[in-house]
């Protein structure tokens, strides 16, 4: 008896938890659904009884909203992927191959991760301008595609492998390109996605710089895309609100598919195992 | 695919600090079984590597059949190697393992598929070539490290402690079935080992290393019998030979050996007697292993000797006063040098007859 | 055999390259050139050159309080944040580690916020804080006037608050891999031994998850110091300042009124506080990876 007692306390604190965590996206789901006109009705609608659809392709085909997508996931693809690439080619040079420097080299890559992007936006502002880049997808993207943490992560990654397999290898005649592509990358594919989903992230919620070197809607991520959206609060509150839900989504989609790699990712140097 | 001799002349590898090699000469004739023995960090892994042509040597060369491969690739060299961790890819099939070698190859399928089918056949891999190595027992790992070299048909093998990983009674049936694949394709083996029980089984030869130097050569019957030194008297053999000072039988300069099984308790008069008291006593069933304290007041400390009875001669009790007496051969080694006397041709008519201490 | 160490070298040169001509263009260049730009003071009109000063902006900038008031507010919001951020996300990892049934969905829920970025949740909280249709107005029964993000005394701890909110699904996870990094068998071994649930906690998980609070408390600090979206989205540093943060002054005098020279220096200062905190949290991690080694 007593544990059932407790239990169902248990769930009470779970589900109290739960909906503080959950209430402000849910009252903004719900915003998204009421006419305009009930929107800041006193009291308060907490739940839609005539579910409106119309406010999310208002929001969807009115703003820029879908264009603002649809630049988000080319720059974070392409820093996923090209980040992805330069870290696995570094890596596997630190981790397989002898070359002078290599020490001095790969302490560099460490050294960057000392260096957030943040403190060099006022040369790279610059160097965008003189490359011509000035809103462009190259500015958005090219300072993004090297990645320190993806080299680090890599190479420790990569030394796990046994040098048996290595020498195995040279002896069956398999070369440094092959050995990356048919052995190396199949076997640290958990941490190449867990980094994948990490950059991706990063890359997808990234504000500052996309606001510093855009100013077009072509060129604006939905994150930048939001402070125009903003803007809107007064005329269109529910287009706000569908908006926002909207720039959320594609997220919440790619976690929910990928929940393992992004916990991987997320604890990786913070817990052991 | 003929067999060929693999030579290493006068090979030397330095690492940073340390003499991995010191100028070895050795050759592996064609279709040999040669072991190479020894304690771990003697070297005999890096002569295998540079074989491979995993690692380049200091100096020297190595001559595979009449082709000396100081500048030929590791995949070009023709030896297939076998490793102590069996270096398979986990992520591949036992199948697409036993045929990597091959796809590098450019070898057409049909052929290819002919060779894996044999390889996995001859191993009794059949049922498993669709399983990840994961899902093998130690020893079908095993088999399928040895497949993925036999497919190559290459002119050696190459095996680094190929059977350390396995458990004891494992072990013993894959040496039967390694003396079995050798047999049977006529390849030449070089083994590397530091069990002295795969060396003095498997090998046509053995050759003894320490510390990066070759100690000798010769046939599993010749290190055994006529030891060229010190260290490979101790080394093989089971349990290992005794070896104390001359001094304890009035044989200055020279360090007596004598194996636990050429030594009776009391009995008959030979060259060698020492009286000693048992200090332990262990019984095998198929027979006793006695550690007997030798009276030495000439010494600092009291040398232990080791005598192996057979199970039919009831062992001393412990405590009791015995007299050794060599029953068998008796080696002497200059204590300088460790070199075998007898080998040596020093003292050829002194050596065996026991005189000084008749 | 000569040649393949010379193909390596060039392999292996050929695959840093990628790399290092982006760190070398877009972080190691510019980093240099920021400390460069710090020694030069930008003409109050556009179109005139900037002269050379050396150190005497870096001291002029740094003692004055356009940078000392946002550094305050910046090391403000730290405080703000960072523990509460851990203290809550510890908590709902604690109330979420017990197996039960449908624990999975509680933890999907917990780790929701980790799927909205700092955009999403300011312009969610920003519709939420508004004084004249938002619902916390409502809740505290006033309707109209400045709003709390208008309020000199709550703008920045509201800010605080949507920063919390948003990395309580990343807190959660950290804490919950921490929680399940505690073998059971110690805290078995507390129970054995009488320690009530409590102590178990205290004496038992508390210190063995210690590295990774510490690890969450660098992050934190370092992200915090990195505050900028909230601020852009929902104060523009107001009122009246109180809610301007480094990187958002930084932001300010760099983009809108165009003073690069000053703008610099604070980026150079900002760096020099971000090395420092690195350093620490590598320092940790080194540690830690100690203690798990002889673990």
């Amino acid at each position: 008896m007593r544990t059932s007692v407790r239990t169902s306390l248990r769930y009470l604190l779970l589900a109290a938890i739960a909906v503080v965590v959950l209430f402000p996206i849910y009252i903004t789901v719900v915003n998204a659904l009421l006419p305009v006109q009930l929107i800041g009705h006193r009291p308060p609608v907490l739940f839609p009884s005539h579910p409106l659809w119309s406010d999310f392709s208002q929001a969807w085909s009115g703003g820029s909203l879908s264009q603002y997508l649809r630049t988000s996931a080319i720059v974070s693809i392409s820093i996923t992927v090209g980040s992805v690439a330069t870290s696995v080619l570094a890596a596997y040079a630190f981790a397989f191959l002898e070359f002078p420097l290599k020490r001095v080299l790969f302490g560099l890559c460490l050294a960057t991760l000392m260096v957030p992007a943040e403190v060099t936006i006022i040369p790279n502002y610059r160097t965008i301008q003189v490359f011509g880049w000035f809103d462009t997808y190259p500015a958005l993207i090219v300072p993004f595609v090297a990645s320190g943490l993806g080299i680090f992560l890599f190479r420790q990654s990569f030394r796990q492998l046994p040098r048996e397999l290595r020498d195995a290898a040279v002896l069956d005649g398999y070369g440094h390109w092959r050995f990356l592509l048919r052995v190396v990358l199949p076997l640290n594919r958990p941490m190449l996605s867990a980094f994948a989903i990490f950059a991706w992230l990063g890359a997808w919620n990234q504000y500052l710089w996309p606001l510093l070197v855009t100013n077009t809607d072509a060129r604006r991520t939905v994150q930048v895309g939001l402070r125009q959206l903003e803007g809107l609060s007064v005329s269109a509150p529910n287009v706000v609100f569908a908006g926002t839900i909207l720039a959320a989504l594609p997220i919440f989609a790619v976690l929910f598919l990928f929940q393992r790699q992004l916990v991987r990712g997320l604890t990786a140097g913070a817990v052991k195992g | 695919m003929t067999p060929a001799a693999v030579r290493l002349e006068s090979v030397t590898k330095r690492y940073a600090s340390t003499l991995a090699l010191s100028s070895l000469t050795l050759t592996a004739e064609p279709g040999e079984f040669l072991v190479l023995l020894g304690p771990s960090g003697c070297g005999k892994s890096t002569a295998l590597r540079v074989i491979a042509g995993l690692e380049r040597p200091t100096s020297g060369s190595v001559r595979i059949g009449d082709r000396i491969v100081d500048d030929v690739e590791p995949k070009d060299r023709d030896v297939a190697m076998v490793f102590q961790s069996y270096a398979l890819y986990p992520h591949l099939s036992v199948r697409r393992n036993i045929e990597f070698p091959l796809r590098s190859r450019h070898i057409a399928a049909s052929e290819r598929d002919r060779r894996v089918t044999d390889a996995a056949r001859s191993l009794q891999l059949e049922q498993l070539l669709d399983r990840k190595p994961a899902q093998l027992s130690g020893g079908q790992r095993q088999r399928v490290a040895l497949a993925r070299a036999i497919v190559r048909e290459p002119k050696a093998f190459l095996m680094d402690e190929p059977l350390s990983n396995l458990d004891a009674r494992l072990r013993v049936e894959m040496r039967a079935e390694l003396i079995e694949l050798h047999r049977r394709t006529g390849t030449t083996v070089l083994y590397v080992t530091h069990d002295q029980v795969e060396a003095m089984t498997m090998g046509d030869r053995i050759a003894i290393l320490n510390e990066g130097v070759l100690q000798q050569v010769g046939t599993p019957k010749d290190v055994y019998g006529r030891p060229a030194n010190v260290f490979v008297a101790g080394f093989i053999g089971s349990p290992p030979m005794n070896l104390f000072p001359g001094e304890l039988v009035g044989e200055d300069g020279v360090t007596i050996g004598v194996r636990p099984e050429d030594f009776t308790l009391g009995g008959a008069a030979g060259p060698v007697k020492l009286a000693a008291q048992v200090s332990l006593v262990e019984s095998l069933g198929h027979e006793h292993h006695v550690a007997c304290r030798v009276a030495a007041p000439s010494l600092s400390s009291e040398p232990l000797v080791l005598v192996r009875l057979p199970a039919s001669v009831s062992p001393p009790s412990l405590g009791e006063g015995v007299t050794l007496a060599a029953s068998g051969p008796v080696f002497r080694f200059d204590s300088e040098s460790g070199v075998n006397l007898e080998l040596a041709g020093k003292t050829g008519a002194a050596a065996g007859d026991g005189s000084g201490f008749r | 055999m000569r040649s393949r160490r010379t193909r390596d070298v060039l392999l292996a040169y050929l695959m840093t390259v990628p790399a290092f001509a982006a760190f070398v263009i877009f972080v190691f260049y510019p980093l240099v050139k920021t400390v460069y730009l710090g020694f030069y003071r930008v003409a109050p009109f556009p179109g005139l050159p900037s002269h050379y000063v050396g150190f005497s902006q870096y001291s002029t900038v740094l003692s004055h309080s356009q940078f000392l008031a946002p550094l305050f507010n910046s090391t403000l919001f730290v405080l703000f944040t960072v523990p509460t951020g851990i203290a809550i996300g510890l908590g709902m990892a604690v109330a979420a580690h017990r197996q039960l049934r449908g624990i999975r969905l509680f933890r999907i829920v917990f780790s929701s916020t980790i799927a909205t970025s700092v955009a999403v949740a300011s312009v969610i909280f920003f519709t939420l804080l508004d004084p004249t249709t938002g619902l916390f107005a409502y809740w505290i029964g006033q309707r109209g006037g400045t709003g709390l993000l208008g309020n000199p005394t709550f703008a920045l701890p509201a800010v605080a608050v949507v920063s919390v909110w948003q990395n309580l699904g990343f807190s959660f996870i950290l804490m919950s891999a921490a929680l399940a990094s505690v073998p059971e068998d110690l805290l078995e071994a507390a129970a054995i031994d009488g320690a009530s649930g409590g102590r178990r906690f205290f004496r038992v998980t508390m210190p063995l998850i210690s590295p990774t609070l510490f690890f969450a408390a660098i992050v934190g600090v370092i992200a915090g110091f990195q505050t900028f979206g909230q601020i852009d989205l929902l104060t523009q540093g107001g009122p009246n300042g109180h809610t301007n943060v480094l990187l958002y002054q930084i932001y300010t005098t760099f983009y809108i009124n165009a003073d690069t020279g000053t703008a610099s220096v604070m980026a150079v200062a900002l760096f020099l506080i971000l090395v420092l905190l690195t350093l620490v949290q590598f320092s940790i991690i080194q540690r830690k990876v100690f203690y798990a080694d002889e673990r």
